[in-house]
């Protein structure tokens, strides 16, 4: 006779995992309440963590695709205090110098007290000047071009604005209508001349909180005659772009200088950043709130049943087919708690964005956020 | 004949032991205690609740163990489980060929072991809630790998131990002599080479816990199994075919019953 001091080699580890996702199943499915506890503790803290970051994400992309509107193809941009510059400066630039690659702006924030009393930049051009820097009103794209009627009726006709398609047909506005706009405790009345409706979706999204406006009209409807807010600037990145600007600052009087277009909306995204990390850090906190709750309900699941769990390992299922029955146990609620996390994420985020978005607006800079983005890496 | 530790066997090759010369020639030896000795440490001091134990039990023999509450008799029998392993001695239990010394397995060994080779019957029960009363008893054959026929295998038990109309109840609907025959049905379900029962009756009425010891009793004789129950019921002595009572950590009063063939 033999003997051995190992199990006989038929004895491996034959249990199936369906019965293991039995097993699993059935104690999530007779203990509901506290199955629930377990998948709201998963589903609230990844609610958080989604909402915030849409939120946050929405936000950021909102002003991105503002400032690339109002930036456009420019590299640098000559500025000045918070009382503008003297538009002088832009004819001397032309006139004198003869750089054609510049374009004048005059920028504010109006209330459409008609249009769900929604912020809206108010963007007054050089029609001809800015066709370099803007593409909507480029004549490349026919669905977006501006036709030269509406370009001379802007720039002939007092108070005349452009306005974007989606804008114009979520209000039920047409060529000729007028609205009203609040400047601080002014009012001033608009009439469409032209509506814009780029083929894309980025710049149709743009242009969704967007008047422009020839740069006369801007100047009289924000008070600031014969100021303008920036000039931008189109400048080669070589030894020849560099002796324009070297060129070109010797024009400027003192407290005007040129920035890189980039640096000055990075310098806008800094001033929120800090904004954005205590949210993160707060939605991060619900996160650990929910880690918290998942935690307690594991250990208290694994308490509850040591007998039961005594009861399997006497039947003979091992140490590690017991831990593994633990883990699908909460890997199963986990997935049900992080899918309804992910759309009550979503529903939060809606909500949340205004918030956010209403901060930004008081605190930091003017954005308006018409929808939220969900990008697959959030929600990932 | 001694049995050999790990390292002996890994320095021999092929190594061979007579079966143990039994007392009784008709039935072969399954179960051999050797120097058995659990000690437990208690406020600093170590008290030993088995001390050198030697026995051999044979092939379905019905083996009642007495002794008072702490005695040690659940102690012996988590110890022949594999649950439990001992401060010193050998366990080995004689499957066919081969004789596994289950006190040199690992843990994780032991468990596979107990899983394909030994059922257990415990005072409470110790049903699965979560699972349906045929699904109590097809969870040793899931365990063990035997899905064949395994259903009609456990429908089978439990029309013998006279629950098949209640195979799709919860544990929870059950009375407590119900829920001992489920766990009968479940102990044999695997066809295991012994049955431990800790105080089955334990935890039932006199009247219920006759019928669940009748029943035990006639399904591992059936089944030709050993049955090795542990009870402090004087009463349940009277069927088996050897006593042993287990007293400041020795079995003493090793009986041989005159029911025994």
């Amino acid at each position: 006779m033999s003997i051995q001091t190992t199990a006989p080699t038929s004895n491996r580890s034959q249990f199936s995992v369906k019965t293991l996702l039995r097993l699993a199943w059935r104690y999530a499915w007779r203990r509901p309440f506290q199955s629930l506890f377990f998948i709201l503790g998963v589903a609230i803290g990844v609610a958080m963590i989604v909402a915030i970051d849409l939120a946050n994400g929405s936000a950021e992309r909102a002003f991105a695709l503002g400032t690339e509107t109002i930036t456009g193809r420019a590299t640098h941009q000559i500025v000045g205090g918070p009382s503008g510059l003297d538009e002088q400066i832009y004819t001397r630039l032309r006139r004198e110098l003869g750089y054609r690659q510049s374009a004048p702006v005059v920028e504010n924030y109006v209330i459409a007290t008609t249009l769900d009393a929604q912020p809206m930049r108010l963007l007054g051009i050089d029609p001809f000047a800015d066709q370099p820097f803007r593409s909507y009103l480029g004549e490349g794209d026919a669905a977006a071009g501006a036709s030269a009627t509406f370009l001379s009726d802007l720039m002939v006709r007092p108070n005349t604005v452009l306005l974007s398609q989606d804008v114009a047909t979520r209000y039920h506005l047409q060529t000729g209508d007028q609205f009203p706009v609040r400047i601080g405790s002014r009012t001033a009345n608009l009439e469409i001349v032209g509506l814009l409706a780029p083929s894309d979706d980025l710049s149709r999204r743009a242009l969704q909180g967007l008047l422009i406006t020839d740069i006369s009209t801007a100047q009289e409807v924000l008070q600031q005659l014969h100021k303008l807010d920036r000039i931008d600037l189109i400048v080669s990145n070589d030894a020849a772009g560099r002796a324009a600007l070297a060129k070109i600052a010797t024009i400027l009087p003192p407290g005007v200088r040129i920035e890189e277009s980039a640096a000055r909306s990075g310098a806008v995204n800094e001033m929120t950043a800090a904004f954005s990390l205590n949210l993160t850090a707060l939605s991060l906190l619900a996160l650990v709130v929910g880690m918290f709750l998942i935690y307690n309900t594991v250990t208290f699941s694994v308490v509850q049943r040591r007998p039961v769990l005594g009861s399997l390992r006497a039947l003979g299922m091992t140490r590690r087919e017991v831990y593994v029955l633990i883990l699908a146990e909460a890997g199963l609620l986990g997935v049900i708690g992080t899918a309804l996390g992910l759309a009550l994420g979503v529903i939060l985020g809606r909500g949340a964005v205004q918030l956010v978005t209403q901060t930004i607006n008081d605190l930091f800079f003017v954005v308006s956020v018409r929808e939220i983005d969900i990008p697959v890496f959030t929600l990932v | 004949m001694t049995l050999q530790t790990t390292a002996q066997v890994a320095n021999h090759q092929e190594p061979t032991l007579e079966r143990p010369a039994a007392t009784q020639p008709s039935k072969p030896v399954l179960i051999r205690l050797e120097h058995l000795s659990k000690t437990y440490a208690e406020a600093g001091q170590a008290r030993a609740v088995l001390d050198e134990l030697n026995r051999e039990f044979y092939t379905g023999e019905f083996v009642c163990l007495l002794g008072k509450s702490g005695s040690g008799k659940s102690t012996l029998l988590n110890l022949i489980s594999g649950i439990d392993a001992p401060s010193s001695g050998d366990v080995t239990i004689y499957d066919g060929a081969q004789a596994v010394t289950i006190t040199a397995l690992s843990e994780h060994e032991r468990t596979i072991f107990r899983r394909n080779h030994i059922g257990i019957v415990f005072q409470f029960f110790n049903l699965i809630p979560t699972l349906t009363v045929l699904e109590n008893v097809t969870l040793p054959l899931e365990l063990a790998g035997k899905h064949q026929q395994m259903r009609r295998h456990a429908v089978e038990l439990l029309e013998r131990v006279g629950l098949a109309d209640r195979i799709n109840t919860y544990p929870d609907k059950l009375s407590g002599g119900e829920q001992q025959r489920v766990a009968i049905a479940r102990a044999l379900a695997h066809d295991p080479l012994l049955v431990l029962a800790d105080e089955p009756t334990g935890n039932l009425d006199d009247e219920t816990g006759e019928t669940v010891l009748k029943l035990l009793l006639e399904l591992t004789r059936d089944a030709g199994k050993t049955l090795f129950m542990a009870t402090h019921a004087p009463d349940v002595a009277e069927q088996a075919d050897r006593v042993l009572h287990l007293v400041h950590g020795q079995l003493v009063n090793d009986q041989l019953s005159t029911a025994q063939g």
